[in-house]
């Protein structure tokens, strides 16, 4: 389809393909020429484009798209000469100046209702700060690019979804991130081929490797401080339109036990802080599962004294000390996911009925132990240290249960030595997900689970495979930047 | 080549593994062997050991890291090579059965005294299968994490054990009248001979700064702490300590801080056997290896599943009758394990670089 030197066949050039009623067509006359305007409606400013556009051609007789590019003050305007090209472009946002001329005029007029920069909720913080990505790619780029202002920092757009088009954003450090890393990703978003993109989750899921993986592979942050710190790293970013997630590549396990207000806090309560995560996500997965094998196998374990609490606590109980934690961790589920889903405002009368009416009810009537629900209840607790695999950990702290109950002790251990083998074969993006522990790289010790005085981090990440690997009191020869 | 293996993960390897095959059964066959000089066919192991460790390393830097089956190809030709690979695969498939054995009888005993639970145990048979599918590359990352896990557990066992021994039953020390020490050396190959292993990392591995020096460490410190274990096990039991099966659950029992606190040595036992499943495949894995050479990549499943099947039915038809396949292991395969373990090795030091070049 090709323009003409027809303003009402180029308008029905525009109406056969786009129906829609919020499309609007807004012919004006300026001296003796036609013009229009189209534009979508919910996405355009008005108001700018009515002042810039058509007041200005009429108080300026302008008679040609010519001297409109020429004359005028218009935002981003460009002249475009294919039907196809300019409908996408509408459809993304951009106002359409026709005339009886064999090409167009593009603009950009886009204007819509976004919500502000705020503290993410999902990884609030007391230091540190407190600026989060919102929904528009362009608030998020222009908050990473107040942190990195370099030339080195690329960003390549891509548009993905054959229906929603949505814009995506690699970002990278050119002087940091590998070539082999930035073109991997290049390549796989530019096979994706998908009908819309809703989230940056979906991209996380296509551009991975193991599909069907239980652990995640793709590290994600709501918050420009972190992201840029990632990218100053060497790894790469993925900022995605109508996201407030972004997502960080490679990634890497030990990522999960870091907090970005590790590095703002005192050093020895940093990694204090870390240790507890630790020691919480073992105790969230294994504890249950550990105590029921215990009471069913390994009664020799327990000391006597515990031994002889539990004994009296579970005097009369029917069921059977795996079903009985099963049962606790289905309910803990249950209110979990219906305190998620409900409205706020029933929140409170959720905790009263959960914790007081269902626990210590189900304690009195005797279905359920003590010990349980203050395992389940510890169990639930600790998960939430480590929020990014909450996901992936209790799926594995319900099959540990089952395993538990059905083989003991020693299929715990099978399916931890399972796990750990799973997870030394895993590798993403050609970095392995154990590192820096397997492989053991002492240079990335500095930030893994125990993490070194923020002085002492000179250099970056060596598993990255970044040549340019100091960070921190460069000699002027080496590479920097 | 393709790097497969770095040299910390082989120190891992030994580290994580040596120990943890001979600290269940070995301990009282040597004790009824040898009685208080049961140290002593250790040090010939050991003593042995390095001596094939060297070999290794003089063969690396010889052939300039070639894989073994590359070199014996370039030397001996290819069907040489692969009868000689083959001989292997049998050799380890045959290292592994005593040990499984024996994890089997540790794990039924230690952790489940009350009830049988012989299905408990073959579910690991799917972990072996797992880690000779995934070749060396994840087995040295594994043991990276597996060498933490046994250095505590193996060290808290000797720690608890330590206070209860009574040293004294070992002595006179150095009195060398003992001709059983080489008999009993030579019959328990199948626990011991771990060196082996780095023949068959050769040419997946890149030797780093001091890396002869960091293996020969990595070999040496474990296999001390395991004479330390058994000479700490005799001092607890001295001449009973023969009729004492599952030495590594038996040598802290006596713990005062168990009597106090209850059994926490079974975290550590926990702990050990978690690394005593990766210790019981790599002789698999390095079955598999040998194969998957003969054979090529593309059929390493079939190859380690072929394995693990054939481990599982040894293991469902004969784990019962352990004394009687471990007579017969220790007495028959002995020339094998000689033969693969301390001899063959020695067709690596033949040839040139120049062979190589052109072969």
């Amino acid at each position: 389809m090709k323009f003409e030197n027809n303003l009402q066949k180029n308008i029905q050039l525009f109406k056969n393909v786009l129906k829609s009623d919020d499309i609007i067509y807004y012919q004006f006359s300026a001296k003796q020429s036609q013009f229009c305007v189209i534009y979508v409606d919910s996405v355009t400013d008005k108001n700018e484009a009515g002042k810039l556009v058509i007041k200005a051609i009429q108080e300026q007789n302008i008679t040609n798209l010519e001297d409109c590019q020429k004359k005028l003050q218009i935002p981003a305007v460009e002249k475009s000469l294919s039907v196809t090209d300019t409908i996408t472009a509408l459809l993304q946002g951009k106002t359409i100046l026709l005339g009886a001329e064999k090409f167009c005029l593009t603009c950009d007029f886009y204007s819509y209702q976004m919500r502000a920069v705020a503290e993410p909720p999902t990884s609030t913080i007391v230091r540190g700060p407190r600026e989060g990505f919102n929904e528009s790619i362009k608030t998020n780029l222009s908050l990473v690019r107040r942190r990195i202002k370099t030339p080195d920092f690329i960003v390549k757009n891509f548009q993905v979804g054959k229906y929603s088009k949505t814009q995506i954003s690699l970002c990278y450090l050119s002087s940091i991130a590998p070539e082999s890393l930035v073109n991997d990703v290049i390549a796989k978003l530019s096979s994706i081929n998908i009908d819309s993109v809703p989230d940056s989750s979906y991209i996380s899921k296509l551009i991975i490797k193991r599909k069907t993986s239980l652990f995640k592979q793709i590290g994600n942050t709501e918050k420009p401080d972190i992201f840029s710190q990632k990218l100053l790293e060497g790894r790469v970013g993925i900022l995605v339109d109508g996201s407030p997630i972004a997502l960080t590549l490679p990634y890497m396990f030990v990522e999960d036990f870091q907090s970005s207000e590790d590095y703002f806090i005192n050093n020895y309560r940093a990694n204090m802080v870390r240790a507890i995560r630790v020691i919480s996500l073992i105790i969230a997965v294994l504890l249950p599962a550990i105590f029921v094998s215990a009471q069913l196998f390994h009664l020799q374990v327990i000391p006597l004294n515990f031994l002889l609490t539990i004994v009296s606590s579970i005097k009369g109980i029917p069921l059977s000390p795996s079903f009985e934690m099963f049962f606790t961790l289905l309910i803990f589920e249950i209110l979990n996911e219906a305190s998620v889903r409900m409205p706020k405002y029933v929140g409170m009368a959720l905790s009263i009925v959960g914790a007081l009416v269902l626990g210590d009810t189900a304690v009195k009537a005797g279905i359920v132990s003590t010990p349980t629900i203050m395992i389940m209840a510890l169990s639930g607790i600790c998960l939430y240290t480590a929020p990014e695999v909450v996901d992936s950990m209790s799926v594995l702290r319900l099959v540990f249960l089952i395993i538990a109950g059905t083989l003991g002790g020693y299929g715990v251990i099978m399916l931890a030595t399972y796990i750990i083998i799973y997870l030394c074969s895993l590798d993403n993006f050609g970095v392995p997900f154990l590192a820096p522990y397997a492989p053991f790289i002492s240079n990335d010790l500095k930030d893994s689970l125990y993490m070194d005085f923020v002085p002492n981090m000179k250099k970056r990440p060596k598993v990255l495979g970044s040549d340019n690997k100091t960070r921190m009191g460069a000699k002027n020869n080496e590479k920097t930047n | 080549m393709k790097k497969q293996i770095k040299t910390g993960q082989i120190c891992a390897i030994f580290i994580a593994l040596l120990p943890l095959t001979k600290v269940v059964c070995a301990p009282s066959y040597f004790a009824k062997n040898c009685g208080e000089k049961l140290w002593q066919p250790l040090i010939i192991l050991l003593l042995l050991d390095l001596l094939l460790l060297l070999t290794c390393y003089f063969i690396y830097k010889k052939h300039d890291n070639k894989s073994f089956y590359e070199i014996l190809i370039s030397v001996y030709g290819k069907p040489f090579a692969n009868g000689i690979f083959i001989l292997y695969a049998i050799f380890f498939f045959a290292k592994t059965v005593v040990p499984l054995f024996e994890q089997k009888i540790f794990i039924e005993n230690t952790f489940y005294e009350t009830l049988p639970q012989a299905p408990v145990f073959y579910p690991a048979l799917i972990i072996i299968f797992y880690l000779a599918l995934k070749g060396l590359k994840t087995f040295g990352r594994t043991c990276q994490i597996a060498s933490f896990i046994t250095a505590i557990g193996f060290l808290l066992i000797i720690f608890l054990g330590i206070p209860s021994a009574d040293y004294e039953s070992l002595l006179p020390l150095f009195a060398f009248s003992n001709k059983s020490a080489p008999i009993c050396a030579l019959t328990a190959l199948t626990y011991f001979n771990d060196a082996i292993c780095l023949l068959f990392f050769l040419g997946s591995f890149k030797a780093e700064k001091k890396s002869e020096f960091k293996i020969f460490l990595s070999y040496l410190i474990p296999f001390l702490c395991v004479i330390l274990f058994y000479v700490t096990f005799y001092g607890i039991f001295d001449y009973v300590a023969l009729s004492r099966k599952v030495a590594i659950s038996e040598v802290g029992i006596f713990s005062v801080a168990l009597i106090n606190v209850g059994r926490f040595d079974h975290i550590a036992l926990f702990l050990l056997a978690l690394s005593s499943i990766i210790a019981v495949s790599l002789p698999i894995t390095l079955s598999t290896h040998c194969l998957v050479q003969i054979f090529g990549e593309n059929n390493r499943l079939t190859i380690s599943l072929v394995l693990t099947l054939m481990l599982f039915g040894v293991c469902v038809t004969l784990s019962a009758k352990y004394l009687m396949v471990f007579e017969f292991i220790s007495k028959y395969f002995a020339p094998l394990f000689v033969l693969c373990g301390y001899l063959l090795p020695l067709l690596g030091l033949g040839g040139s670089n120049n062979e190589l070049q052109t072969g």
